[in-house]
């Protein structure tokens, strides 16, 4: 035991123990002190008894007594020290049940709290998932929206790119139509270019006929017309029909029958027949180039009237009737007796009477009338006899088949089945071919198959499939089966087909007359009396337009030598061009008309290239009336008219024909340059060359570089900054106006392009002066009127005399009328000069550096293009001279 | 619309047609007369009365170039 442990006992057990042991003690002695008392009651109870004398026994009982008690007061002194023993251990026993108890409690108490502290982390790992379940909910969901929001912002961009594309799309087909109407817009071109053409000028509104009526015809069928309500195709349909009647008329000579023919008459012929069944003179004149094939044109035109007559009682083309026809000619000639025409008609009117069933279509007989009316008359037989025989066989077919589809199928079938089965049908011994290999009538074909089978066995049945073929032939094998006793009198058999086809009674009422009725019924429909009324005015127009049409015609081949030779000398010598031409007269012949158009003509490029650079076009087309002017020639409008025939700002989309597109821009740019080495303009000149020259090679082969091209839209921005246009403006402009004229410009243009500078436009407007048509945008109170009626379909020009900004530059009596007004520009601007960093000098040379290189550059690219132009020029005489 | 209309705007048509002037500019004018005339015209076919008015604009345009052309060749002279 250790000290602690020692004094641990002495002081703290110990002093319990004491304290216990005494109170034991404490105890005790009260109880023996109570029990002493008790004692000493009994004994002197007992003495009292003794005393008493009557209870010996009870001394004893007392004794007795007293010593149980005693006995008892012994027991009860070891009691206590068991129960003293016993508290103690129980005690013990109760502390250490307390000590259990408490650390059951403290381990209880353990487990609880880690269980609770498992459950909270259960509870913080759930709401962490949760959580986490939410964020990726959250994100999902947030992705999902922003994907959705992608999409929309995709779809939204692609429908944004798809609206500019179709929105740039318009806008290029807008231009592509503005340039062709310009190509096309031979007002704008008579009045630019025909105010100062003389013999040149003329011709070159024959050569823009030419053009246009292609550029019309074009137009009208981008819009979506018929080519039968087309002017041009109207003047080229009667070209046509004139040609074909010529031709017609040469072939009568060669055949000797001199006189024989009237093409007036033909001609005559021919409006009449087309405006009587409401066809067009270009299908009855393909009729007549069908016919000529296989035929005499001559007979055809003689004809025609039948000719449109049946087309139109069989709905079909007048040139399938006439192919019908010149066939049925050709063959029955061949055979040793030519139909007359009122054969043809009597044949065309059975086939029309089975066509009309269906069994088939003219076209489709037109088609193969070659090969198979030269079966007809195989073996010297009659081509009538022959073709009936088919037209019967047909007719047979349809009764067989039950319908004139079935029937044509089948037929067909027939034809097939000789065709691929020509071996086994050798092998039966029937012949598919002449002794010169052409092919047989293939309904011999059959009638022999027939009589050598009897129309029957695997043999015959492999040639004629009685689910197809078969089908056309089993009235002539029931005929045959008939008359030959099933194959015992062959001669029979042969006979009764042959009846079968010949005497078809049905053909009976297949007449001519009955024809001409269809026809007659066909032309009373509200589709024909259309169609005539249509040709009615056509023919009336194209009647009263001939002579215009030629006097545009008869100048096709002058203006496009004059052009060629002109542009020829342009090329050859730059810098002389305009100066010379005007100043001198240096060109003879067609120089001097030519002066005016190529004066026009350069102004014209000058001003279309400047407009594609905003403001430059005013500066540039002072250049060219300066240039004019110092040069001693009369300056001219510049319009709208060069342009469209040398289409500068079009990219050469629609051109002369051939292409040779940018050749107007090369031409301009040279001309253009050989204006500015004429005046000798300095800074300004050399600035336009680099304008000229860069715009060249723009619209040349797209060789423009980007340094070039930044250069020039800063000198544009600063020429459109001392304009007052704000940057955005400028901006706007440059991203947006591709080349387009300002407003100002263009409203000049516009003015100056209208028919007010015209004498008799002017006395008209004086004649039938309309203050409201006058102050309207409209080009002449003509147009206003018409267009108040209500059509909206009119193309109108800005009005010269309007007020304000639509007001005419100068007006008639004007010192400078017919002059372009000089617009000031001042190049030599402080500011524009700052904006580049560099003095007048500096960019001045600067310029004329860089435009000396494309300047070299230009003028090989101008002499290729014009080269092109003057070849195409060639080809343009050359189709001009066939018309 | 009857047989009958159409007729009788194809005889007017014509009959305009016919009387066309023979001077260019007049003649143009009457032109765009023919066009008011056919545009009024509410009972014939769209489609007919687009192509026929389209080819009468274009012998309206036809007549303004030999107009022009002929102005030109005058102006010249002079």
């Amino acid at each position: 035991m250790s000290d602690r442990e020692l004094v641990y006992r002495v002081t703290i057990v110990g002093q319990a123990q004491f304290a216990s042991t005494l109170k034991s003690l404490t105890d005790i002695t009260k109880k023996a002190a109570q029990e002493q008392i008790a004692i000493d009651d009994a004994v002197a109870k007992k003495r009292r008894a003794v005393q008493d004398g009557s209870a010996k026994h009870h001394a004893s009982l007392l004794k007795t007594q007293i010593a149980l008690e005693k006995a008892r007061a012994r027991e009860s002194v070891r009691e206590s020290e068991r129960a003293e023993r016993e508290a103690i251990k129980n005690k013990t026993r109760a502390e250490r049940d307390k000590t259990t108890a408490l650390s059951r409690e403290m381990k209880a108490r353990e487990r609880l709290a880690a269980q609770a502290q498992r459950e909270t982390i259960r509870q913080q790992q759930a709401e962490l998932r949760a959580f986490e379940r939410t964020e990726r909910e959250k994100t999902r969901i947030a992705q999902r929206e922003a994907m959705e929001t992608q999409r929309f912002v995709m779809r939204s961009q692609a429908a944004t790119a798809r609206e500019i594309m179709r929105q740039r799309q318009q806008a290029a087909n807008q231009m592509a139509r503005e340039d062709r109407d310009r190509m096309f817009d031979r007002k704008r071109f008579y009045r630019g270019v025909g105010q100062g053409f003389v013999e040149g000028g003329a011709g070159a509104a024959r050569a823009l006929y030419g053009v246009a009526s292609r550029g019309v015809r074009s137009i009208a069928q981008a819009s979506g017309f018929d080519r039968s309500w087309d002017i041009a195709d109207i003047a080229q349909e009667q070209m046509s029909v004139d040609a074909t009647l010529r031709s017609a008329s040469i072939e009568a000579r060669l055949a000797g029958k001199s006189g024989s023919f009237d093409e007036k008459g033909a001609g005559k012929k021919i409006r009449f027949a087309a405006l009587k069944y409401g066809l067009k003179q270009s299908d009855l004149a393909g009729a007549i180039d069908a016919y000529s094939e296989k035929g005499s044109a001559a007979t055809a035109v003689t004809n025609i009237d039948r000719i449109a007559s049946q087309a139109t009682a069989l709905g079909t083309s007048a040139s399938v009737i006439a192919k019908l026809r010149a066939q049925m000619g050709l063959s029955s000639a061949v055979s040793g007796k030519e139909l007359t025409e009122d054969e043809k008609d009597q044949l065309v009117a059975k086939m029309h009477f089975i066509g009309k069933t269906g069994v088939f279509r003219a076209e489709d007989v037109a088609q193969e009338s070659e090969s198979l009316f030269s079966q007809f008359a195989k073996g010297g037989g009659d081509f009538k006899q022959g073709f009936e025989r088919y037209l019967s066989f047909a007719n047979q077919a349809r009764v067989a088949t039950g319908s004139g589809a079935m029937a044509r199928t089948s037929i067909n079938a027939v034809q097939d089945a000789i065709a691929k089965k020509e071996g086994k049908l050798n092998a039966l011994g029937v012949k598919t071919r002449d002794a010169d290999g052409s092919n047989r009538d293939f309904i011999e074909v059959v009638m022999d198959a027939i009589v050598k089978t009897d129309g029957k066995g695997k043999a015959f049945t492999q040639i004629f499939d009685p689910s197809r073929s078969g089908k056309a032939i089993s009235t002539m094998m029931s005929a045959y089966n008939d008359a030959s006793g099933y194959g015992k009198n062959k001669g029979a058999g042969r006979a009764a087909m042959e009846k079968l086809l010949s005497g078809d009674a049905s053909l009976k009422h297949a007449t001519v007359a009955e024809m001409n009725k269809d026809a007659a019924s066909r032309l009373d429909t509200p589709a024909v009396k259309i169609a005539q009324a249509t040709e009615t005015i056509r023919q009336s127009l194209a009647g009263e337009l001939a002579p215009v049409l030629e006097a545009f015609a008869k100048k096709a081949p002058a203006i496009a030598a004059s052009i060629a030779k002109a542009l020829d000398f342009v090329v050859k010598h730059p810098m002389l061009t305009l100066g010379g031409i005007v100043g001198a007269g240096a060109m003879q012949g067609a120089a001097k008309p030519m002066a005016g158009a190529l004066a026009r003509f350069a102004g014209d490029v000058v001003g279309g290239i400047g407009s594609r650079f905003g403001g430059m076009g005013g500066a540039l087309t002072v250049a060219a009336g300066g240039a004019l002017k110092s040069a001693g020639a009369q300056p001219v409008y510049v319009t709208g008219a060069a342009p469209g025939v040398f289409p500068v700002g079009g990219g050469g989309g629609l051109s002369l024909p051939g292409g040779g597109g940018g050749g107007g821009a090369g031409a301009g740019g040279v001309i253009g340059r050989a204006v500015m080495s004429t005046a000798g303009m300095g800074v300004a000149l050399a600035a336009m060359v680099g304008i000229m020259a860069t715009s060249s090679d723009q619209h040349g082969e797209g060789t423009a570089d980007k340094a070039v091209e930044a250069a020039k839209k800063q000198r544009v921005y600063n020429e459109l900054r001392k304009r007052g246009m704000s940057p955005d403006q400028i901006n706007k402009h440059l991203a947006g106006a591709n080349g387009n004229l300002l407003p100002e410009e263009q409203i000049a243009r516009d003015a100056l392009a209208s028919p007010y500078a015209n004498d008799n436009e002017a006395a008209h407007i004086a004649k039938v002066l309309n203050p409201d048509a006058l102050a309207s945008p409209y080009a002449s109170p003509d147009d206003y009127d018409f267009d108040k009626g209500g059509t909206s379909t009119f193309r109108f020009d800005k009005n010269p005399t309007a007020k304000g900004a639509f007001r005419m530059p100068v007006t008639k009596g004007e010192k400078g009328y017919g002059v372009l007004k000089p617009v000031a520009t001042t190049w030599d601007d402080p500011e524009a000069r700052s904006a580049e960093g560099k003095s007048g000098a500096t960019l001045a040379t600067d310029s004329a550096n860089k435009s000396l290189d494309s300047f070299g550059k230009a003028v090989d690219d101008v002499t290729a293009k014009l080269r092109s132009f003057e070849a195409n020029s060639s080809a343009l005489k050359q189709a001009f001279g066939r018309m | 619309m009857s047989t009958g209309r159409l007729e009788e705007v194809t005889s007017e048509i014509v009959r305009r047609i016919k009387m066309l002037s023979d001077d260019p500019t007049t003649a143009a004018r009457e032109c765009r007369a023919m066009r008011s005339y056919l545009a009024a015209q509410d009972d014939v076919p769209d489609e007919w009365k687009r192509g026929i008015g389209h080819m009468i604009d274009q012998a309206s345009e036809l007549y303004d170039d030999a107009a022009i052309m002929r102005a030109g060749r005058e102006q010249w002279h002079r």
